[in-house]
């Protein structure tokens, strides 16, 4: 290892000396390349370089190995393989490119990452993919029936139900559950089964009021 | 999050034989308390057992500190 960094810091040494021109400008920045090359490579602790010379980074992710998972995500079956640490909302956003769902605060408080696994709304920041082995998944994306948006999508786009849209495929997913769940019959239920779901914009008033609508209206699939 | 191995054991017994094989074993079922400490760093377990599969139906407070788990009476 000693050997190999004093190789480099000669390489790096003879390289400027040819190429040493008089300027003063340009003497002084192949100075600081020089030293703070050589600085690098000298505080690089050996057992780094040696591990990268074994590749044991690569032995160690083979050692995790990845799980077969079957999942039916908007209707479509998926069969993958992942590692047990992806979360469904990593899942979902970068392997399978559903951009839909919101990775907001990705530790459970805000809800923007709500989807509904059979049927509940589940945060997907907190589930692992694994877990999901054999679940149907819905996303905002497969909420709508084909061009025609869902009622809940409708009431959102009636009511104002948003300013900056973060939150809204969360706030749309917990509403549509909020109200099969049989919660949404008066604004102050509305308001606590909605609690999961933050809108820093505050359009809360309006949230209400689309959920309100479309409870009474009907609709909800 | 640090990676793990993951197993989903089908029985109790199988269950409680993969936490003690490994000291650092958790036991995982909504994950909501722990996933978001691993994401941390603050709990690193090696090894996650989803106990999801288990033929349990229910845990149920009984009185003011007892709780008791259901499962059928096929399980044993």
């Amino acid at each position: 290892v000693i050997n190999f960094q004093a190789s480099l810091i000669n390489l790096f040494m003879s390289n400027d000396q040819e190429k040493e021109q008089p300027c003063n400008a340009h003497s002084r920045r192949s100075f600081l390349k020089r030293t703070t090359a050589a600085a690098a490579i000298l505080a690089t602790p050996p057992a780094v370089v040696k591990a990268a010379e074994n590749k044991l980074d690569e032995k160690g992710a083979e050692y995790f190995e990845k799980v077969p998972l079957k999942i039916e995500v908007n209707g479509k079956p998926y069969s993958l393989q992942v590692e047990p640490r992806v979360t469904l909302l990593d899942l979902l956003r970068e392997q399978l490119a559903l951009y839909g769902s919101k990775k907001g605060c990705d530790y459970g408080q805000c809800g923007a990452c709500t989807v509904h696994v059979d049927g509940k709304r589940v945060l997907s920041c907190l589930s692992l993919a694994v877990m999901q082995n054999g679940k149907k998944v819905t996303t905002i994306e497969g909420l709508s029936d084909g061009e025609e948006l869902h009622p809940m999508q409708q009431a959102f786009i009636k009511h104002d139900g948003f300013q900056c849209g973060y939150c809204t495929p969360g706030q749309i997913m917990s509403a549509v559950a909020c109200i099969k769940e049989g919660h949404a019959t008066s604004d102050s239920e509305i308001r606590e089964y909605m609690s999961g779901n933050i809108c820093r914009c505050g359009a809360y008033p309006n949230i209400v009021n689309a959920i309100k609508e479309v409870a009474t209206k009907g609709g909800v699939k | 999050m640090i990676n793990f191995d993951y197993s989903k054991p089908a029985t109790i017994q199988n269950a409680i034989a993969a936490l003690n094989k490994d000291a650092t074993a958790q036991v995982i079922a909504g994950g909501t308390n722990l996933v978001d400490l691993m994401k941390r760093g603050v709990m690193n377990p090696e090894k996650l057992v989803d106990i999801t599969a288990l033929p349990m139906k229910s845990v149920e407070q009984k009185g003011n500190s007892f709780i008791s788990v259901h499962w059928p009476s096929t399980a044993k």
